[in-house]
């Protein structure tokens, strides 16, 4: 399937700063890819670039197979922005009928989808309200209409879930997963690797504007050499300095009765797992992949470089 | 870049609709022209009020001849002023002031005719009427001073009749005399479209720093581009402006055709197509430069001393009204006509002052044009590269890269 997102080789400079370095990706319909990092990584200056609102320095974005300026393809890409914005002494549904009609929604269509969106949403009583008249969770819902209401093909969201209660959250998360399964490709820049990880197929993930790990969720999972072995047993009775003379095993941390380790070795966890069996009265384990956030972490460490906001991102 | 005629037209179409329903231009558009009515009409009624009761003036006749002379001028004076004899003195003259018998006195006497100096003396400010007492005054002292000479009253008649000074205009279709009115009815005019330009675009900058502030703007950029944006805010608030300017204009013209004869005096076709003109490339002119000025601003308050500075530029040639109409084609004012920010408001107040030879109006109305383009150009970079800095206003040192093309 050809990608309907291919950025290739991006560049951004403020004055000095590199904001972004060498970004390249891919984006196909119905899938999600986590653009990911730390705050001021670059993020955001990636998506303005797709979004056209800022040129880059080098580079080049492609939508839908063709090298066309944003204003040409706006009505097929939806985008909600970090700096979430409304007019707020509008009503809602006239703010709504405009930014559609700015992408090319005739009004009736769009005061027909706005209705039923914001029905939706429970909002449908509000749709004659100022928007400064709602509260910040009513808006941020509104905003996010605003972001699908033309039915775009492709759907960048920059922090969708900043801000929200773990109820609009799983809301959020909901209508995301809905959208990508009627094909919409989505582009989700995310701090938080625990959403990202829970909601994408595929991971962008940078650091200072440059690449640190780029490819299906799965695989970079797979590839990483670590496994994640957590255990639980009676520590007051346990010595655990054995661990200590394993191979590559690493305690990395001992809480509320559940020890921590991780392991690299070319054998299978499983024996090391037996190995624990026999020395310890274990009460649960469980052998996982690292969480995404110490995967980053490791990549980062492994380039020689620091984690650290970028002010120019 | 290149304009996507459709997305202006919806960006203008919004702006148009919101703007219209807004109190701040329904409060500009109505209630300024029902302020200068009623201030108007107050003035024509209080004036009028004020013309109808005569000044009473005292005079104190110390060379004892004076009186009957100013008697005589009185007759051919207009009305106004009725003149009293007070024989009895200063002290009585200034009772009767206090007691508001008289509005004034005056006293005639040797040394005020040999010093040519005559002080009247009220019991109150100096009043429009007073210059009626004047005028009947320093006449009847000229008289005086001729007959004392020997000449007989007729001689004196001849002598001191008013002379007649007529001004005429070469142009063969306007071989008329001039009147004050042909020049005050365009720089009306003019100072209208000027005040509206002014008005229009600085609502449009403020539109752009509340836009900047609630962050919609990055929505917008998403969908159309600055220059799409930028255009669609210059057509709908450029006919805000216009349909402002029409209503004004009605307004006055229905009040002023109750009080005047305005015949012959209002622009013809012609020249208000030439008014409209300056007008609808001006607003485009000093709007863009708003716009851009909207963008690089943090908020409303928070503009520097260069942004306030930018908001006077084209109302700089109303403070050089006055030398401008009274001196039209003056070199320093036909080079002010060529320099873009100035343009427009320059040739229509010139315009109130002269007929613009054609020649002028094609190269003023050819660099207006063309630095409307290049400002709206100019105007779309800058308002692109400052929009998105809400965290802080920016430099003059940056808008000048950002015009350059270069946003880093």
């Amino acid at each position: 399937m050809d990608p309907i997102l291919a950025v290739d080789g991006l560049q951004k400079h403020y004055g000095t700063k590199v904001a972004v370095d060498d970004a390249s990706f891919t984006l196909s319909p119905g899938e999600i890819l986590g653009l990911l990092g730390p705050n001021g990584a670059g993020k955001t200056t990636i998506i303005r670039i797709i979004m056209g609102i800022i040129e880059a320095a080098r580079g080049s974005v492609c939508l839908f197979s063709r090298f066309n300026p944003i204003n040409v393809a706006a009505h097929r890409v939806g985008y909600l922005p970090e700096e979430r914005g409304l007019y707020e002494d509008a009503r809602v549904l006239e703010g709504l009928e405009y930014l559609a009609a700015l992408k090319g929604v005739r009004r009736a269509d769009a005061r027909e989808r706005a209705y039923r969106w914001l029905d939706r949403l429970a909002l449908g009583a509000n749709a004659h309200q100022k928007v400064e008249q709602l509260s910040k969770g009513m808006q941020q819902k509104v905003q996010f209409i605003a972001a699908i209401i033309h039915q775009p093909e492709l759907l960048v969201l920059d922090e969708p879930l900043s801000g929200l209660d773990p109820v609009n959250q799983d809301l959020f998360k909901d209508l995301i997963r809905e959208l990508q399964q009627r094909g919409v490709g989505i582009l989700l820049s995310a701090h938080q690797m625990n959403v990202v990880e829970e909601m994408c197929d595929s991971i962008y993930l940078i650091n200072r504007g440059r690449q640190v790990l780029y490819g299906d969720l799965v695989t970079i999972k797979r590839d990483h050499p670590e496994t994640a072995i957590d255990f639980s047993c009676d520590l007051g009775r346990s010595d655990l300095s054995f661990l200590d003379r394993v191979p590559n095993v690493r305690v990395v941390g001992q809480r509320n009765g559940t020890v921590s380790l991780r392991y690299w070795g070319a054998k299978k966890p499983a024996e090391l797992v037996s190995h624990l069996s026999s020395r310890l009265e274990l009460e649960e384990i469980s052998i996982r992949k690292p969480p995404l956030h110490e995967i980053f972490i490791q990549a980062v460490a492994d380039r020689g470089e620091e984690i650290d906001a970028n002010p120019a991102g | 870049m290149r304009i996507q005629l459709g997305n202006a037209l919806t960006v203008a179409r919004w702006e148009f609709i919101r703007t219209i329903k807004s109190p701040t231009f329904i409060i500009l558009t109505l209630v300024i022209p029902l302020i200068m009515l009623v201030s108007g009409g107050l003035s024509v009624i209080t004036g009028r009020a004020a013309a109808s009761e005569p000044l009473n003036l005292g005079v104190i006749d110390l060379v004892g001849d004076f009186h009957p002379v100013l008697e005589g001028e009185l007759e051919s004076a207009p009305a106004g002023l009725q003149v009293h004899d007070v024989a009895s003195g200063e002290e009585a003259a200034r009772d009767s002031v206090i007691a508001g018998d008289l509005d004034a006195y005056v006293i005639i006497d040797e040394s005020s005719l040999a010093e040519s100096t005559l002080t009247v003396q009220t019991g109150d400010r100096m009043e429009a009427r007073s210059s009626i007492a004047n005028m009947v005054l320093s006449r009847a002292v000229t008289n005086y001073r001729l007959l004392q000479m020997g000449l007989s009253g007729e001689e004196v008649a001849q002598a001191t009749e008013e002379v007649r000074v007529r001004t005429v205009s070469i142009d063969a279709d306007r071989a008329e005399d001039v009147w004050i009115g042909e020049m005050i009815v365009p720089m009306v005019v003019a100072m209208g479209l000027i005040f509206s330009t002014v008005f229009s675009g600085q609502m449009m900058m403020y539109g752009v720093i509340k836009e900047k502030r609630n962050r919609i703007v990055e929505i917008l950029l998403s969908s159309v581009s600055s220059l799409d944006l930028l255009t669609g805010k210059l057509l709908g608030f450029g006919l805000l402006g216009l349909m402002q300017i029409f209503l004004w204009a009605g307004i006055g013209l229905v009040v002023a055709l109750r009080f005047f004869d305005l015949s012959g005096i209002l622009p013809s076709v012609g020249d208000g197509l030439i008014y409209l003109f300056y007008f609808v490339f001006g607003y485009l002119l000093i709007a863009s430069l708003f716009a851009a000025l909207g963008a690089t601003m943090k908020d409303a308050e928070g503009g520097g001393q260069v942004q306030g500075l930018v908001i006077l530029i084209p109302m700089l040639p109303v403070f050089l009204a006055g030398p401008m109409v009274a001196s039209p084609n003056a070199l320093w004012a036909r080079l002010l006509s060529h320099i873009p920010p100035f343009i427009p408001s320059t040739v229509l107040l010139r315009m109130a002052g002269t007929n613009l030879p054609t020649w002028e109006i094609f190269t003023t109305g050819a660099m207006l044009m063309a630095s409307v383009v290049a400002f709206v150009y100019l105007s779309a970079r800058i308002f692109q590269g400052g929009i998105l800095r809400f965290e802080r206003a920016t430099t003059l040192a940056e808008a000048t890269r950002m015009a350059r093309g270069n946003t880093d």
